[in-house]
């Protein structure tokens, strides 16, 4: 067990010297797309079209952090197997690996931008609850589940059909605007379902209570996105491994 | 000695999914239509059963295509066989194909680190072995340079270094020994008897069967995904060239057409001798009179070899030969002396052979001539393989017939 561990953890730090060798800010260029979004979203939403939310920048950037390590893993999932054709000619590589790997790769970046997240709160003179401690693990087991349960899905389905990378591309972004990133979801409106049933949105109004609010987070989305994100891990994992063998002979 | 690999009647096919840009709309379209699938599955192996005991070294041949690395994979446990089952025991290690297995952005020491945990070792002795892998290697000055600027020797040796210092119970060798020099592969060569005495098991392939027959106890020949047969390394080996020849008998007839408008040149085969004589021409005619390179079985020849005496060269012997591509003598004329055989020689003239029907089988044949002093002791001129003659057929009057010599036996069984 401790040696998957340890090859876990060669294959992020793989990952990240694939991603940054070479670039003088390295890692840091992973912080500068969610910092260039906060700053671009704060504008227009506080200057153009102004939204009446408290603490902006802090609520914004309490959805970015997560949205961004769904749709970066997402994005690469596509290409995950197409691309690590070098490792899964390895005699008994398990390929499933590749898919954990490159959540848990996206979800360093998101650690990596939390300190960023509590120092903005603290200057905001917000009080942290100690809430954050229990909670935060919980919200990152959820994502990291449904992360990965819709990895297995996109980068299987991506090795027999070219086009779902594309597809993926565009549900992303259209999915960026039906998650609420940037404003405040009406949950009792006609559309209110669309942010029930998404298990991301429920992720980010649970950081935000917990961060924002500073209140317990409202178990019942919790419940639902946890079962939804164990469904879709589980269905995801099963397609993968029936097709696992042909994903080998097609790359 | 206990048995470490078992192949139990195992058949690879590749399926509809081979194609990498198969689209969405693709699939859609063919399932609406009802369309079959356009590309049938193909049997990259079927019915492959073997067995491989521990400490030896077991090698497959078979022409490009014949499923030697579909096996070598599946045998690895990169991907599963279709049907039949695969038991190892202990773990499998190998070089399944030149440039995969490493990353070309990353370095040799971030990609041998990869390989020494994705072969089950621990960070510590990775770490530990790090440094003798990279001194057998001889790569110390580019170690830490990416991969990608390796040549392919380089590429080699680090995989190669890799794979056998992670001691595996079973090391493969996929059609790795052909290449790099021939000091490291002297090298590599020992330290494959070193890990064959402590008890490691090898798998090779190569398309070089000098190699095979010298290093493998045991031989498997693989003929379209099919094992021909299994046996020691000397029988597989001819078994294997008999196989190779049938194939080429079988290109040659297809390319037969078009060899007579290959114009003869002096650039193939050899010319040897002191040149008192020259051999300044040769011509085959077939029976209609024709010049031709390019002959059907059972057609009578008759070749003509010019030559000229450039030297006072009082009497020489000569010799014409047909041979078949494998340096195999089919038929040779010799004449010992011209001057007992043909009197006076003039300066330059031709010498004429009338060759009755050859009963040769299809195959490429060589037309060997040479003149040399009637004491033998060397060759005024000697043309070694640089006169093709090219014999056709229709394979069904011999099928199933091969060797050199055109026989067709009635076969009957009497009860």
């Amino acid at each position: 067990m401790s040696h998957t561990l340890e090859l876990t953890w060669h294959l992020i730090k793989r990952d990240f010297q694939l991603r940054y060798s070479g670039s003088s800010l390295g890692i840091l260029w992973s912080l500068a797309a969610p910092i260039s979004q906060l700053l671009i979203l704060v504008f227009v939403f506080r200057r153009v079209i102004p939204l009446e939310i408290e603490h902006y920048p802090l609520f914004v950037f309490t959805a970015l952090l997560p949205w961004n390590w769904f749709s970066a893993s997402l994005g690469a999932a596509a290409f995950a197997f197409v691309s690590s054709r070098d490792l899964l000619r390895y005699p008994n590589f398990p390929p499933e690996l590749i898919i954990v790997v490159n959540t848990m790769t996206n979800m360093l970046i998101f650690l990596l931008g939390l300190p960023i997240l509590l120092g903005m709160a603290l200057s905001q003179q917000l009080s942290i609850s100690w809430l954050v401690v229990g909670i935060v693990p919980l919200l990152l087991l959820i994502q990291a589940v449904l992360t990965t349960g819709l990895g297995f899905l996109i980068a299987t389905a991506n090795v027999f059909y070219r086009d779902v990378a594309q597809i993926t591309h565009i549900v992303l972004s259209l999915l960026f605007f039906l998650t609420p990133v940037f404003y405040h979801p009406r949950l009792d409106s006609a559309y209110g379902i669309l942010f029930t049933i998404n298990p991301m949105s429920a992720v980010i109004q649970n950081y935000r209570k917990v961060l924002l609010d500073g209140t317990a987070p409202d178990w019942p989305s919790l419940a639902l996105a946890f079962t939804t994100s164990l469904v879709i891990f589980l269905f995801g994992y099963w397609i993968h491994q029936r097709y696992e063998s042909d994903i080998i002979d097609a790359i | 000695m206990p048995i470490v690999l078992t192949a139990e009647k195992i058949s690879k096919r590749f399926l509809r999914h081979r194609n990498p840009t198969t689209t969405v709309r693709e699939s859609l379209t063919r399932l609406l239509t009802r369309q079959a699938n356009p590309q049938p599955a193909t049997w990259a192996l079927q019915d492959v059963s073997f067995t491989v005991e521990q400490g030896r070294v077991f090698g497959i041949i078979g022409h490009n295509g014949a499923g030697k690395s579909t096996l070598l994979r599946l045998l690895c446990g990169v991907g599963r066989p279709t049907s039949g089952r695969i038991m190892r025991e202990g773990r499998v290690s190998g070089i399944l194909e030149l440039g995969g297995g490493f990353n070309p952005e990353l370095t040799g020491r971030q990609n041998l680190v990869t390989a020494g945990l994705l072969s089950g070792m621990r960070q510590e002795r990775v770490r530990d072995q790090e440094e003798s892998i990279i001194a057998f290697a001889e790569l110390e000055n580019v170690i830490d340079q990416p991969v990608r600027t390796y040549s392919t020797g380089m590429y080699l040796r680090l995989a190669f270094a890799a794979a056998i210092a992670l001691e595996p119970a079973v090391l493969v060798l996929d059609e790795v020994l052909a290449v790099g020099d021939e000091r490291f592969q002297r090298k590599c060569l020992d330290r494959i008897g070193a890990l064959k005495s402590s008890g490691s098991t090898l798998i090779i392939t190569s398309h070089n069967a000098d190699q095979i027959q010298a290093l493998c106890d045991e031989v498997l020949v693989l003929e379209e995904g099919r094992v021909v047969m299994q046996g020691d390394a000397k029988s597989a080996v001819s078994c294997y060239h008999d196989l190779m020849r049938q194939r080429s008998e079988v290109l040659a007839v297809r390319g037969g057409k078009d060899a007579a408008a290959t114009r003869l040149t002096f650039s193939q085969g050899k010319r040897l001798g002191t040149e008192e004589v020259q051999i300044t021409n040769l011509v085959i005619y077939d029976n209609q009179g024709r010049r031709t390179e390019t002959v059907a079985t059972g057609t009578a020849i008759t070749v003509e070899v010019g030559f000229s005496i450039t030297e006072p060269v009082k009497d020489m012997a000569f010799t014409l030969g047909i041979f078949s591509d494998l340096h195999v003598k089919c038929s040779e004329v010799t004449i010992a002396s011209t001057h007992d055989f043909f009197g006076q020689m003039s300066d330059s003239g031709t010498i004429r052979c009338e060759f009755g029907p050859l009963p040769l089988l299809p195959g490429t044949y060589f037309l060997n001539v040479g003149f040399y002093p009637v004491d033998w002791s060397r060759a005024f001129d000697y043309h070694w393989q640089m006169h093709p003659l090219y014999i056709t057929g229709y394979s069904a009057t011999y099928h199933g017939v091969s060797g050199i010599v055109a026989l067709n036996p009635r076969c009957s069984v009497k009860t």
